[in-house]
């Protein structure tokens, strides 16, 4: 092969060489031996290759493929899949039906979760209760001293 | 007689009547196919039934018809079979029942030189048994299947240009072999 044109050849032949490169294809072929041969080739063999019979079936394959049944492998899996989405849907029901109702009425104090959150933690508590002592004993000292004096 | 999205369907459902019609009607073209990419009966069987059972677990769109879709199903389960470690090691026992000598296999329909003329024809295990297994599947998609390089590359898994190539080298090869049928 020494032509470079030799992929398009093959690519003309499959259908595959976008419309806009055909006719200078067309023009090359026409002028190209080597590329004239191997198209001419390339449509023979396609033919060849449609026209060469298949293998028989044996009757003993042909009976062996009619019995066999492939939804046989996954029926159990679905069938198992199938109770258990029902039991799923049950075990649903059956705790919405069970939810106790609540009766008391909206404007109830806060509930034990939102009083928790809310709640500084105990270390936060001690910081916060150290520093009013220290607030207070300052104040405490500075009054203590203005009253010395006025002594 | 249903059509091919709506026998797909039956079948979808269990429809063992369906499915049977699908066998009677498609087994013994797959099964010839079979036999092009993997050379031995046994093989060839299993890959057929193979395809039956992913085609009931697939989804057929009818972008093609039903027996392209098949094929193409049997050309990657053949690909499966082939990079199996089984396989591997039973190929040198399973290999080809078929030799790939061109000459024991011709059909002749008229005495004389097998080699010239129409009355001389191969059957295409034998012609496809010189080729290496990518090289039949590429073989069997665009010459027999009419798949463009998109639609066999999606159905291989393989670059465009990973099937043009094998799909020239496979050519070259069947050219140089089966110079004297051309």
């Amino acid at each position: 092969m020494s032509c470079t044109r030799t992929i398009e050849v093959h690519r003309y032949h499959d259908g595959e060489l976008p419309p806009g490169q055909k006719a200078a294809l067309e023009a090359h072929v026409a002028a190209c031996a080597e590329c004239s041969q191997l198209l001419a080739d390339l449509r023979s063999v396609s033919v060849l290759i449609r026209r060469a019979p298949l293998a028989d079936l044996p009757a003993a394959a042909a009976d062996r493929l009619a019995q066999c049944r492939p939804w046989t492998a996954d029926a159990g899996l679905i069938r198992v899949a199938g109770w258990l989405t029902a039991a799923a849907a049950a075990v649903l029901i059956i705790a919405l039906l069970r939810k106790p109702v609540d009766s008391s009425p909206m404007v109830a104090g806060p509930a034990l979760w939102e009083t928790l959150v809310v709640t500084p933690s105990a270390d936060i508590q001690d910081e916060a209760i150290s520093e009013v002592v220290l607030a207070k004993w300052m104040a405490d000292e500075l009054s203590t001293e203005r009253t010395g004096d006025l002594r | 007689m249903p059509d091919d999205k709506e026998l797909a369907r039956l079948i979808r459902r269990g429809d063992e009547a369906a499915f049977r019609r699908l066998v009677q009607r498609e087994a013994p073209y797959l099964y010839g196919i079979a036999r092009a990419l993997v050379g031995n009966a046994a093989d060839a069987e299993d890959l057929v039934q193979e395809t039956f059972a992913g085609a009931f677990k697939g989804r057929y769109r009818g972008e093609s018809s039903l027996r392209t879709w098949l094929v193409g199903i049997l050309v990657r389960q053949a690909g499966m079979l082939r990079r199996s470690p089984w396989w591997r090691r039973r190929r040198p026992l399973r290999d080809h029942d078929a030799t790939a000598d061109p000459a024991g296999k011709v059909e002749s329909t008229a005495g004389g030189d097998a080699s010239k003329g129409v009355e001389a024809r191969l059957d295409l295990a034998t012609m496809l048994a010189a080729l290496s297994p990518e090289h039949r599947a590429v073989i069997v998609l665009r010459e027999l299947q009419g798949m463009t390089y998109e639609e066999m590359a999606a159905a291989l898994g393989i670059p465009r240009g990973t099937v043009e190539s094998r799909l020239h080298r496979a050519r070259e090869e069947l050219r140089k072999r089966y110079k004297g049928y051309l």
